[in-house]
Formats: C-alpha cells, sequence, structure tokens
C-alpha cells in the first residue's frame, strides 16, 4: 500500500465476504460510519481499482449530485470486471438511459400497484395458508420468495411452473460471491436461462398479447427504438429486481418482528401505522449497496476517485445515519414521515418501490391477522448474504398451533 | 399555502403522489408537470407529507 498516500481514509470491508458485515450489517456501518463519511475498502476489486464506500447520506447525495458524467452504471457489482451490457436499463447512462426510464416509470406506477392490491391480499393468505397448520416455516423459502414471485411473475407474464428454478437463476444472477463461483460461470449460467425464458415470452406475447408487463415492454420498446437485446437484457433485470430485493427486506422485517413482539401491535394498529412501518423498516433495514464505476476522476467527501475505480452508495448505511436520525438505531412505528434512500437516489432509483411498499404493507398486516405469535426458532441458523442487495437465506420460525 | 416543485430536480419516483393524491397529478410518465401548486385549506399536512417525502428533496413550501 506503499502508493496510498496516508490521508487516505482507508477500512477493511468486503461486501460479499466480510463475516462481521454479514452476521451485523447495520452494526458495521455505524462503527465504519464514526470513522469516515467515505473510505477506500480493503480489499478493492480483484483488478486493482480501488472501491470507495460512501457511508453518509451527505456523501452519498453529493456523489449522486455529480451524477453519470462521473459515475456509470454499466457495473452494478463491486468486484465483477466490466462486460457486455446482460441487464438492460439499470446498466444504462443517459442519455439513453433517459428515454426508456421516462416511458418504463408509468408501468410501475402508484395506481397500477395500487390496483393489484387484492390480489397481493389473496396471494398473501394463501400462501401463509400452505404452512400455517405446521406451526413452522422457513420464512425465506416457504414465505417471501413465493408471496413476491407469487405476485411479480404474474403481474411480469412469467409462468409460475418452474417456480424452484425461477428462484434458484434469480438467486444466482445476484448474490453468488467469488467463494462461490470463483470463475463466475455459475452467474453467467443463471443469467443465460432468465435470457432465454424472456426471450422466448418475448416471442410467445408478439405473437399473442396478454395484459401483462412483457407485453407492455414491447409497446415500450416500439416507442423508444429499443434494441432486441436491451429489451431482453430489460426484463431479465425486471426479473430478478422483481423478485430478492423485496424478498430481503421482508426477511429482515420478520426477523425484527420475530424478536420484538411488543413492536407487533404497534406497527399493525391501523392503516397509517402499517404504512409508517414500512417506511421505518426500510430506513432501519436497508438493504441496497448501489455500485457504480468511476468514468472521469472526481472528487467525494475530500477523496481523490480516479478513473475506473467503484465506488459504493451504501443507502443501507445511510438509513442510520446518526446526522439525520438522532436514534436511528431505535425502530419506531410513530416517527412522521420522513424521506429514506432506500430506494436510492436519482434517476437510478428503484422503479419498483411502490410494489415493494405494497408488499411489505400487505405481508405486515396479513402475515400478523394470521399468526399473531411467533419467533425464531433457532437464531444461531439464520444466513444471510450481503452484496449490492443484501438479504436473508435462512430464518426459520416457529408458533403454536391450536 | 403553496408548494414549490423543482422540475428540474424530479426523477419521476411519484412518492407525492402516493402520499398525497389530492395535491399531485403526475403526467404520462410519471413526473409532475406544474411547478407551483395552490394548497386548498385544509390539505396542508398532505402538502408536508409530500415535502417530507421526496428523495430528490424537489418539493418546497413557499417561504419557507
Amino acid at each position: 500500500m506503499s502508493d496510498v498516500a496516508p490521508e487516505i481514509p482507508t477500512a477493511k470491508l468486503d461486501l460479499d465476504l466480510d463475516e462481521r458485515f454479514l452476521a451485523d450489517p447495520w452494526g458495521t456501518w455505524a462503527e465504519l460510519r464514526s470513522e469516515h463519511d467515505i473510505f477506500r475498502a480493503v480489499p478493492g476489486t480483484p483488478f486493482g481499482e480501488s472501491i470507495w464506500v460512501c457511508t453518509r447520506e451527505s456523501t452519498i447525495r453529493e456523489a449522486y449530485k455529480l451524477g453519470p458524467e462521473y459515475f456509470s452504471n454499466q457495473i452494478l457489482f463491486p468486484y465483477l470486471p466490466p462486460g457486455p451490457r446482460v441487464l438492460g436499463l439499470v446498466q444504462m447512462d443517459p442519455p439513453e438511459h433517459t428515454a426508456l426510464r421516462r416511458a418504463m416509470s408509468p408501468l410501475f406506477g402508484p395506481s397500477v400497484i395500487d390496483a393489484m392490491r387484492p390480489r397481493m391480499h389473496e396471494e398473501c393468505r394463501r400462501i401463509i395458508g400452505e404452512f400455517i397448520g405446521n406451526g413452522e416455516c422457513e420464512f425465506v423459502g416457504d414465505f417471501a420468495k413465493p408471496f413476491v414471485a407469487a405476485v411479480f411473475m404474474k403481474f411480469l407474464g412469467v409462468p409460475m411452473d418452474r417456480l424452484d428454478d425461477l428462484l434458484a437463476w434469480g438467486y444466482d444472477a445476484v448474490h453468488l460471491t467469488i467463494e462461490q463461483d470463483p470463475d463466475r460461470s455459475r452467474r453467467a449460467a443463471a443469467l443465460g436461462n432468465i435470457r432465454s425464458l424472456m426471450a422466448g415470452l418475448v416471442v410467445e406475447r408478439r405473437a399473442q398479447p396478454e395484459d401483462d408487463l412483457v407485453t407492455a415492454m414491447l409497446r415500450v420498446a416500439e416507442q423508444t427504438n429499443l434494441s432486441e437485446d436491451d429489451l431482453h437484457g430489460t426484463l431479465v433485470l425486471l426479473f430478478s429486481g422483481g423478485l430478492d430485493t423485496t424478498a430481503g427486506s421482508l426477511s429482515f422485517a420478520a426477523r425484527h418482528f420475530a424478536e420484538n413482539p411488543d413492536d407487533r401491535p404497534k406497527a399493525t394498529a391501523n392503516p397509517t401505522t402499517i404504512q409508517n412501518a414500512t417506511e421505518e423498516i426500510l430506513r432501519a433495514f436497508g438493504i441496497l449497496n448501489a455500485t457504480k464505476l468511476v468514468i472521469k476522476d472526481a472528487e467525494v467527501g475530500g477523496c481523490p476517485i480516479k478513473k475506473g475505480d467503484r465506488i459504493v452508495l451504501a443507502t443501507s448505511s445511510a438509513g442510520r445515519d446518526e446526522r439525520v436520525f438522532p436514534d436511528g438505531d431505535q425502530i419506531r412505528f410513530d416517527r412522521d414521515s420522513y424521506r429514506n434512500l432506500a430506494f436510492g437516489l436519482g434517476p437510478h432509483r428503484c422503479i419498483g418501490s411502490h410494489l415493494a411498499r405494497a408488499e411489505i404493507e400487505v405481508f405486515l398486516e396479513e402475515w400478523h391477522q394470521m399468526i399473531p405469535d411467533y419467533h425464531i426458532a433457532d437464531p444461531s441458523a439464520i444466513h444471510t448474504h450481503g452484496g449490492i442487495v443484501m438479504g436473508i437465506d435462512h430464518l426459520p420460525l416457529t408458533w403454536k398451533v391450536n | 399555502m403553496r408548494v414549490l416543485i423543482d422540475l428540474q430536480a424530479c426523477q419521476g419516483h411519484g412518492r407525492c403522489a402516493a402520499v398525497a393524491p389530492s395535491l399531485f397529478q403526475l403526467s404520462s410518465e410519471g413526473y409532475v408537470v406544474t411547478p407551483v401548486i395552490d394548497v386548498p385549506e385544509g390539505l396542508e399536512d398532505d402538502a408536508r407529507h409530500a415535502v417530507a417525502n421526496c428523495p430528490e428533496m424537489a418539493i418546497s413550501i413557499e417561504g419557507e
């Protein structure tokens, strides 16, 4: 590290592999924030570039303000090399990104999502009904993923008959670490499988339009002159983005309420407390560590960021930023509304935020009506993953059956 | 009370229309279209709610 000037703030952090970070991401962020608003992470990329991590809302906003002239979305993962664009919309930069995003946003608008709520409630009750009599479940695999998949795959237009395959591909496309997938072949295979599925649906919907997102995207593609390759890539993005981001948030929420029974009635008292609780979950259990490629030398928080580096805008940390939320480690459902950066910021902010909020609200309401009292069966069995979208892989819950 | 919207800063997240639908109408592309909104009496709290919720800090109350 002789090439690094001593004043460069540096700290150990591997978003994928650090045991301490995986076990307690928000505790780790608190320690890192107390030292640095932004720091150079060790290790950097496997290719020798620096990874800069913004821990404070102010440094994250500062970076977002510099915008796509400095920070490109073409690389989304801190530890992956540059490669061809495989995820359409999310890997585009303005101006190319702008037209497509504008055409797609209304497909996910508040009124579209509100119209889906009755079906979300039905799916939620149906899925809980499948295991409620057992007195136990593995929350992530038995509830969070099937629930989110049932809501989103129908919306997207993907048949559910191969749900286990779909979920495995969705996981492998985003979450495999270098230890699990050293040559990145499993990730490539998963992305290839999802892409083939989407390409097949595109052919089917061209012949026979349906009331689903794949069909809507055919119209968007026509309006925006989107290439076939980027149409498929954008559908792959929707597939993986729609599945396990919300499943991650639901799992952290379930862990919190399993550990804090007194919070359940406070959160679920009425529609307003359910909405406030959803915001509080999004703020306190942020899962996003949005990563961008630096394409022009920049300065953020006084640090010299070089072209070729990566920058991680850790909005998962910003939700606990003491300068914005003085009692941020307290989970409270009587807070007034506030902005939080759980879905990111700027043109690439999550397009599915209204859907995600609705899914969390429906979960809070239905779960606690059907299973008001539950706890974690074995805390030592909980597994989490880190990376750019954090989540829980295994969360065993139990409850009494009458 | 009047609400001011920085249309350049608006990124079309639609949070305002979700929390205060009676005040904020979105374009077909999901963006706020008018830079100034007169807040009818009784909807002041809705307006403040929208200000507090906009991730881009694009909404403000005139004079505040």
